[in-house]
């Protein structure tokens, strides 16, 4: 179990502007907690409320990390490029 | 001429829209123009890089109860943030900066022995602990800790 400010990251994003939870927080902090997030939607929000009840908090946010990898950022640039150069010169279209 | 304005067009929105704007396009676009093939062909790319987003069309799958308002990507910056692996569940928590900065603290000291007790991580019974230097577990303004 891990525990990380996530305060920064929070702020300087977008979507805190319309979520009331993070846009007036001063402190954030995300637990990340192993082989909870393959559980289904129905039992974590049982733990919200569990968080609420058994930790005295207003409100949690939870977030399932289902499948990291996949997402990592990709630098090869091939296939953009393909398409690009067969639309520049109308073979395709 | 056409074909080069799309392309252009499509250069341009990859850099700056979500990426499954450009994966619709991508594909929306030969339908559109009533090119089979060239739609069969990209939905077999789509698992492939694209080009100006730099971004394999695979997303990482996440899920949370705030994805209502937080773009995927912007969620995935959370787990990665939290040093987050395939499998867990990241619990957020939020309050006021400064003093009242504790309540949060402490809730979330709370949520570890919750989840520990969870996962069988807690033994039975207590241990002692002396505390030679306090405050042991409280914020330090001055180490920022």
């Amino acid at each position: 179990m891990k525990l990380k400010d996530l305060t920064a990251l929070v702020q300087s994003q977008a979507g805190t502007a319309e979520f009331p939870m993070f846009k007036e927080a001063g402190l954030v902090i995300g637990i990340s907690v192993p082989t909870l997030g393959t559980w289904g939607n129905k039992k974590i929000k049982a733990l919200e409320m569990r968080a609420k009840t058994e930790a005295g908090a207003k409100a949690m946010i939870w977030l399932k990390c289902e499948d990291l990898a996949a997402g990592k950022v990709n630098e090869r640039r091939l296939i953009g490029w393909w398409w690009w150069w067969m639309l520049m010169f109308d073979v395709v279209l | 001429m056409k074909g080069s304005l799309v392309g252009l067009v499509l250069v341009k929105m990859g850099e700056c829209v979500d990426p499954y704007v450009h994966v619709l396009l991508l594909c929306a676009l030969p339908m559109y123009l009533r090119k089979l093939h060239v739609f069969f062909f990209s939905v077999l790319l789509l698992p492939l890089p694209c080009t100006s987003c730099a971004r394999t069309f695979t997303l990482m799958k996440v899920d949370s109860s705030a994805k209502a308002k937080y773009s995927n990507d912007e969620l995935i910056a959370w787990a990665q943030a939290a040093d987050a692996k395939d499998g867990d569940l990241v619990c957020i928590f939020a309050g006021a900066a400064g003093k009242m900065a504790d309540k949060t603290r402490e809730v979330c000291g709370k949520w570890r022995h919750v989840m520990g007790t969870e996962l069988g991580y807690r033994s039975e019974g207590f241990n002692a602990l002396w505390v030679v230097n306090f405050p042991l577990l409280e914020w330090d303004p001055d180490e920022g800790r």
